[in-house]
């Protein structure tokens, strides 16, 4: 089964293979909706399926489309919530464990700036190294690195300190 | 959790950041992304051949319907954008095979406006829908006792889209490429409809989804929310589908993936939704010629360009909107023809006579400000006049200039 000239679709179930749960926890993590989270990894997965450009760092690519897609579900979650709210239905009791654990680590991370929370969900989250991370998110390893800990650095002083 | 080592005291804030529960993918993710991917891959194909080849799925119809039936009967629905996405790419596969469709329903609207204007505060008009899928796809919109819209082809002026109004003598024909946009051609063919709400699935742009499954039939219920901007004016909120937040219910017969009933709601607010599209009947494949497409009779109707050409200066052209108003008001008080030939020009023959007997006379109380709303090109002019008979009446003038001269004509609101 061709996809395209470029990836086939043996190529895209190695990838899915390596990189789909690091994936879901990233999103999941982000957007606190398995639901969402799924969907977001299916459409960066459909959409290396069919590009017909060279990817020379999957998983950069993917993470940054997860990325992308994550930022769109909350946008479009704060610009219609009116709608949102009429459409919501109550979550199943097994999910309902997740999403306050996600609550609990967003209430956490919503008090660091973007670039910081950002690398500390890629860090913990979706268990990549600072190198990864710095591929992904094309800067300097000791950017990423700075990032992580003045992040942590903030969080001590609020809650340990 | 990472093997790596921080130090003691950023592992305590590590710990708190750290998931105290394992978080996972549904097991069949996997398996669905493959399958959607190779579905993607096969509705790619086929919406890159050309469309001359579209005989060719008519007659692989055989092969291709059973592929749907499987698909249909092994649906595992695990997200709702998801199955969603799994009923439209069906369906436009479905859609494929279809010759001719005829639409029956029911349209909150006026029955002389455009026919995409919708308002949820109307009456249902009964509208009826044509298609014939060939190369090139062959249409007719008509609203009852209404207007009329269709597309037959090239004929001695061009390759046009003809329309008028039940009653009046004048119509309007328009480039059949220029003519038939994003909107239209969507609501024409269910194909492009489908495909429409299959990307909006896929990318999640502020619609939801709910998926009803009746056994032999799915519903799949889509919210979907307003285009273009209202922040100046709420003036064209809500009065087409694009410029509305809707509630769009399609159902799916499960053994072909065709559409066989639509209805869709426009959201007015949190606690009132108002059905504006309603199908009767949806039939596929009934014999239907170029000839049958248009019910009324229009041999009678003197048809003119849409697409304005101005020659020479214009003292409609080069100023705001709001001075084009005056300008358009002041000629109409005095039926001044130099400006009202232009001013006019979408409003011929025997609709210009009921033009001049209302508004001839006319005084002019106040002319405000020129707003911009959702996605309508021109603008709009509210302005207050005291008519001869005395009356006063405001006015919410359409004016639009999106003409190579830039030249302001009145397009509505009187």
């Amino acid at each position: 089964m061709k996809l395209n000239q470029t990836i086939d679709a043996e190529q895209l179930a190695e990838w899915i293979d390596l990189y789909q749960d690091q994936l879901f926890r990233y999103a999941f993590f982000r957007i606190g909706s398995k639901e969402d989270a799924e969907d977001v990894v299916q459409d960066a997965f459909l959409k290396i399926a069919a590009t017909t450009a060279h990817i020379a760092n999957p998983r950069a690519y993917l993470f940054r489309t997860v990325g992308n897609g994550c930022v769109d579900v909350i946008r479009n979650k704060v610009k219609f919530s009116p709608i949102e709210e009429r459409m919501t239905t109550p979550s199943p009791s097994d999910e309902r464990e997740e999403q306050e654990e996600f609550r609990r680590i967003d209430q956490l991370l919503r008090k660091l700036p973007e670039q910081q929370s950002e690398v500390i969900r890629l860090h913990i989250h979706a268990n990549l190294k600072f190198t990864e991370i710095a591929d992904i998110l094309e800067q300097p390893v000791t950017t990423i690195k700075s990032r992580f800990a003045s992040g942590i650095e903030k969080l001590r002083k609020q809650f340990i300190n | 959790m990472k093997t790596q080592e921080y130090n003691p005291q950023d592992e305590q804030i590590i710990q708190m950041l750290t998931p105290n529960i394992e978080v996972k993918p549904s097991a069949d993710l996997k398996a669905r992304i493959l399958k959607a991917a190779a579905e993607q891959n096969k509705v790619a194909e086929q919406t890159a051949k050309p469309r001359k080849r579209r005989l060719g799925y008519w007659l692989g119809a055989a092969t291709s319907m059973a592929a749907v039936v499987a698909i249909a009967i092994t649906f595992m629905l695990n997200t709702p954008a998801y199955a969603a996405r799994r009923y439209f790419t069906n369906a436009i596969i479905a859609a494929n095979e279809v010759k001719t469709m005829i639409f029956k329903g029911k349209v909150r609207t006026k029955a002389d406006e455009p026919i995409d204007y919708i308002n949820p505060e109307c009456d249902f008009v009964p509208a009826t829908i044509k298609v014939i899928y060939d190369e090139p796809m062959l249409w007719s919109i008509e609203k009852e006792d209404g207007r009329t819209i269709f597309y037959k082809g090239a004929d001695e002026r061009g390759n046009n889209v003809y329309q008028w109004v039940q009653g009046f003598d004048s119509g309007w024909y328009a480039s059949h490429a220029g003519y038939v946009g994003d909107e239209l051609e969507v609501f024409l063919n269910p194909r492009l409809l489908l495909e429409a709400e299959k990307k909006a699935a896929a990318w999640q742009r502020g619609s939801r989804y709910e998926i009803i499954d009746n056994g032999v039939s799915v519903e799949v219920k889509v919210t979907t929310m307003a285009q273009g901007d209202y922040s100046e004016s709420a003036n064209m909120l809500n009065t087409s589908l694009a410029e509305a937040n809707t509630v769009r219910m399609y159902t799916f017969d499960k053994a072909s993936g065709r559409l066989t009933k639509l209805r869709i709601d426009m959201v007015i607010s949190s606690e009132l939704q108002k059905t504006v599209i309603e199908s009767e009947s949806i039939t596929y494949d009934e014999p239907l010629t170029a000839a049958e497409l248009v019910d009324s009779d229009y041999s009678n109707i003197s048809f003119q360009s849409v697409n304005y050409q101005q020659s020479g200066s214009s003292p409609l052209a080069g100023i705001t909107a709001n001075k084009a108003a005056k300008i358009i008001l002041s000629a109409m008080s005095s039926w001044d023809t130099t400006i009202l030939d232009t001013a006019l020009y979408f409003f011929n023959g025997d609709v210009r006579d009921v033009v001049k007997r209302k508004y001839e006379g006319l005084q002019i109380v106040s002319i405000g400000k020129p707003t911009k709303s959702g996605l309508y090109p021109g603008r709009f002019v509210k302005c207050k006049i005291i008519l001869a008979n005395g009356t006063e009446e405001t006015l919410n003038l359409a004016l639009r200039n999106d003409n190579s001269a830039e030249v302001w004509l009145l397009d509505g609101g009187i």
